[in-house]
């Protein structure tokens, strides 16, 4: 039984302290679920995501690099280690078998490593890329749940581009004339006009919508003015006389 | 308890996308609902409204002068509300075959129940009326008041006491006629229901029933196919209602952020629905 | 639901009650019996009058005096699931409104409900003893209706009447029992309690008794079977000659027990009570199962999640609001 070597010690106290990470970001995202209401814009979450995603990944890498010394450690209190205190801990080194909940998870993990694709393809880390490879693995409600969001997310990104117009905002401010369009005709960047026009047309426009998307600071939702509404079709009764005869069934 | 408010009038052309807003707000699938709506109406004794002052016998001057007051008071339309399923409605899914099915299901087959038959029998021969599950004696049915809306308010939302009980099942006429209210007519509110934090929102309009003669008088209790059922508002436009409830009106610090809540609301909404108070005569139940 | 009778000895107000008078000759009169108190009961009846008869009878040429109508509501703790709404049937039919539709004779809605088992229970009174309520009561007022709502309703409809029908209703008193005790003597299950009047003022009503028959009873079957699933009664076990009962039956079953009870209330030789046994209306629903088990349709009031029964206690409601229904 020899003692540890300095290097070994280094080794264990880097195994810890990325464990202690890891710990720390999954901490902080079950904190940030519990206690924001409404929930974390999911920019947050997905970062908080690829922190855990790297954290594991560091951990993994640290764990199978020392894989040798780190499967023929033996842990053995010493004689001034504070049993009397560290009950707990101490319990905890001298095992053998893992905790019967951990060796659940273990197992759960190997059978889920072996039938799936690699976890980090999986819905977190690029959700459209998981539904394409993943297709055949995911469940009814999972499909459901996937096409609940991703409209409301595919809107979200597509409103950031100001659609209508020939050039997007990176290629107007890059100069159109740089663009290489592939056409013979000359495309107009008419983007000037239309924000004449929509700033005459506010008023009517006001109660057609195409679209929603979140508040950049991803509290609420916004409607967008849509284009004209094919057959626009106004109420004959006014509200307030369905509001009376609601209330008195009379309509005057 | 009070309520606060906030409608808007929806064309029919933007019903399914407001839906579909809605949804997306309120991060829930729209729930649909029908709901059989039955206005009552206080009544008095002709005659006894505007007594004398005469020679009190059993009463003090000043409860006299009280119970004047009393005689002079408000006197209100109340609605009776009660939630039905679309299954209540005639035709719905119940045909013939699916009924004789369901009798056949009977667990004790060979002796077949002979409550069913003399239903059936009872139904078959009010041909007129489309057969359909509703069970009227079953119909669970709550009291909902609403005062008129306060005057005044300088806020830009209704406001108004409200009073909701629930009450017994089935035929509530009788006792509504003996607390002193008389029926007037009903009708059906169909829409859809969402929930956004504190707020209720009802997307809905109201359906006429068809009128046979004699059923006017009363509540029904059959219910018609649900294409029988006409549109008030005939272009088919739905009326948006933003409601939240407040314990205790009277507490003006709670007043204000429920109505700042639902200002939130409007703001959120305004590009695609314009949320207003309504005009609060339109919401006038006081029986005049 | 079990048969009961309800008895009230009126006291003055400042004096003291029956109570320790009743408590003791219940003991006499049953020296085999424990007197055990079993436990603790409360009611609280809130009475409401027709404003309009308020007013001083001479107040119109051109009017008759009308006869009271009242609005009482009453909640026992033993029936805790609801409370029960006793209300004066409308003297005369609501007009409808000048817009109704069709002016046809058959506007005035037909009340469904059997008011007519009223006056079949009354019928078993014939034996009912001189100074009973039915003959001292019921004669100048009208008909009453009963209804019961779930607990969470009792108090916002009461509010509802007092804040939006004051044209109509007014709240004359609120009664309490506050600190009823029940025994078990022999067949009979006894509560009483002092009934104090809380509003408008404080004071002392009286005592009040109700004896509950807990023997072999008719009734007590027919609830079983109807409260079991309707559909399994004929292989519920449930003993066929129930659906041979009539309606008549009923009543007999009434007017037998209501003799039990008044010879059990005899024995403790009590003066001056006004008693409440076979008043109008009593075991209207209890006919209303007997009709529900002979398979036709009705307005009876299933049981609904919150509540196994939505009408249990009906009977001893109606006893204890005959009783109760003081003038101020």
């Amino acid at each position: 039984m020899a003692t540890l070597t300095n290097d070994q010690i280094k080794v264990l106290e880097q195994s810890r302290q990325r464990l202690a990470q890891l710990t720390r970001s999954l901490g902080s995202l079950i904190a940030s679920l519990n206690q924001s209401d409404p929930l974390p814009p999911w920019s947050s979450l997905q970062s908080q995501a690829s922190i855990i995603s790297n954290n594991l990944i560091s951990v993994s890498e640290q764990l199978s690099d020392h894989r040798d010394l780190l499967s023929t450690l033996v842990a053995y209190p010493g004689p001034e280690y504070p049993g009397r205190t560290q009950a707990n801990t101490l319990e905890q080194l001298l095992r053998t078998k893992l905790d019967p909940r951990v060796e659940d998870w273990v197992e759960r993990g190997r059978i889920a490593g072996t039938e799936k694709p690699p976890p980090d393809t999986f819905a977190i880390a690029n959700p459209s890329l998981a539904a394409t490879a993943a297709q055949k693995q995911l469940t009814e409600a999972d499909l459901a749940e996937l096409w609940e969001w991703a409209p409301i997310e595919a809107n979200e990104e597509a409103r950031r581009r100001n659609w209508g117009g020939n050039f997007t905002l990176e290629e107007r401010e890059a100069g159109i004339q740089n663009v290489v369009t592939g056409l013979r005709k000359q495309l107009e960047d008419d983007e000037e006009e239309e924000e004449e026009d929509e700033e005459e047309d506010e008023g009517e426009e006001e109660m057609e919508i195409v679209g929603v998307h979140r508040k950049s600071g991803g509290n609420g939702v916004e409607f967008d003015i849509a284009p004209h509404h094919a057959h626009p079709v106004q109420p004959v009764v006014p509200l307030s006389d369905i509001l009376r005869y609601m209330t008195t069934g009379r309509m005057s | 308890m009070h309520e606060l408010l906030l409608f808007a009038s929806v064309p029919t052309h933007q019903h399914a996308e407001l839906l579909q807003q809605l949804a997306g707000l309120t991060a829930m699938q729209p729930r649909h609902c029908f709901e059989r709506r039955l206005i009552f109406k206080a009544y008095r004794k002709p005659g006894v409204a505007n007594a004398r002052v005469g020679a009190s016998q059993d009463l003090q001057s000043g409860d006299l002068q009280r119970v004047n007051k009393m005689l002079n008071g408000g006197m209100f339309y109340t609605q009776v509300v009660g939630p039905i399923q679309s299954a209540d409605f005639a035709d719905a899914g119940v045909t013939d075959a699916a009924a004789n099915a369901s009798a056949n299901a009977n667990p004790n087959p060979v002796n077949p129940d002979p409550d069913t038959d003399t239903k059936m029998d009872g139904m078959d021969s009010e041909s007129s009326i489309p057969r359909s599950a509703y069970d009227f004696d079953q119909q669970s049915w709550q009291l909902e008041f609403r005062d008129i809306p306060e005057a005044g308010t300088r806020s830009a939302v209704t406001s108004r006491v409200m009073a909701t009980a629930a009450l017994p099942r089935g035929d509530i006429v009788p006792s509504m006629n003996a607390w002193g209210y008389s029926f007037v007519t009903e009708y059906l509110v169909e829409g859809d229901m969402f929930i956004h934090n504190d707020i209720v929102l009802n997307l809905h309009r109201v359906l006429h029933y068809p009128t046979n003669p004699g059923e006017e008088n009363q509540p029904r209790r059959q219910m018609p196919t649900l294409q029988q059922m006409a549109p008030l508002e005939k272009s088919g436009s739905y009326v948006l209602q933003a409601s939240m409830m407040v314990q205790d009106g009277s507490n003006q610090e709670t007043m204000k952020t429920a109505s700042q809540h639902l200002f939130g609301l409007r703001e959120q909404l305004k590009s695609a629905v314009r949320l207003e108070m309504a005009d609060r005569l339109s919401l006038d139940t006081r029986v005049k | 639901m079990p048969i009961t009778g309800v008895y009230f000895i009126p006291a003055h107000p400042n004096a003291s009650t029956a109570l320790g008078n009743i408590t003791e000759r219940l003991r006499s009169s049953f020296p085999d019996e424990d007197l055990i108190q079993l436990g603790r009961w409360t009611l609280e009846q809130k009475l409401m009058r027709d404003t309009p008869g308020l007013l001083p009878t001479s107040s119109g040429p051109n009017q008759r005096p009308s006869k009271p109508r009242y609005m009482q509501f009453l909640s026992l703790s033993h029936y805790y699931n609801h409370g029960f709404i006793y209300t004066s049937e409308p003297a005369e039919k609501p007009f409808h409104p000048p817009n109704a539709a069709s002016p046809s004779p058959a506007a005035t809605p037909a009340t469904p409900r059997p008011q007519g088992a009223g006056a079949g229970a009354g019928a078993g009174a014939g034996a009912a003893t001189a100074g009973s309520v039915n003959d001292s009561t019921t004669s100048n007022i009208s008909p009453m209706l009963m209804t019961t709502v779930p607990h969470s309703s009792y108090s916002t409809l009461f509010q509802h009447f007092t804040y939006a029908c004051q044209p109509f209703w007014c709240h004359r008193l609120t009664v309490v029992v506050q600190n009823g005790v029940f025994y078990d003597i022999g067949d009979f299950r006894v509560r009483l309690g002092d009934v104090r009047q809380t509003y408008p003022t404080n004071r002392v009503r009286g005592t009040v008794v109700e004896i509950e028959w807990r023997g072999p009873s008719v009734i007590d079957s027919l609830d079983g079977a109807v409260t079991s699933d309707v559909n399994e009664e004929t292989d519920s076990g449930v003993d066929v000659s129930l659906s041979a009962l009539e309606e008549s039956d009923i009543d007999a079953e009434f007017a037998a027990t209501a003799l039990l009870i008044r010879e059990f209330w005899g024995r403790l030789g009590v003066e001056g009570a006004r008693e409440a046994i076979l008043v109008p209306g009593v075991g209207s629903e209890v006919k209303e199962r007997l009709v529900k088990l002979k398979g036709a349709r009705n307005g009876l009031s299933g049981p609904t999640e919150d509540d196994p029964d939505p009408q249990a206690g009906a009977d001893v409601a109606r006893q204890y609001l005959e009783v109760l229904r003081f003038n101020r």
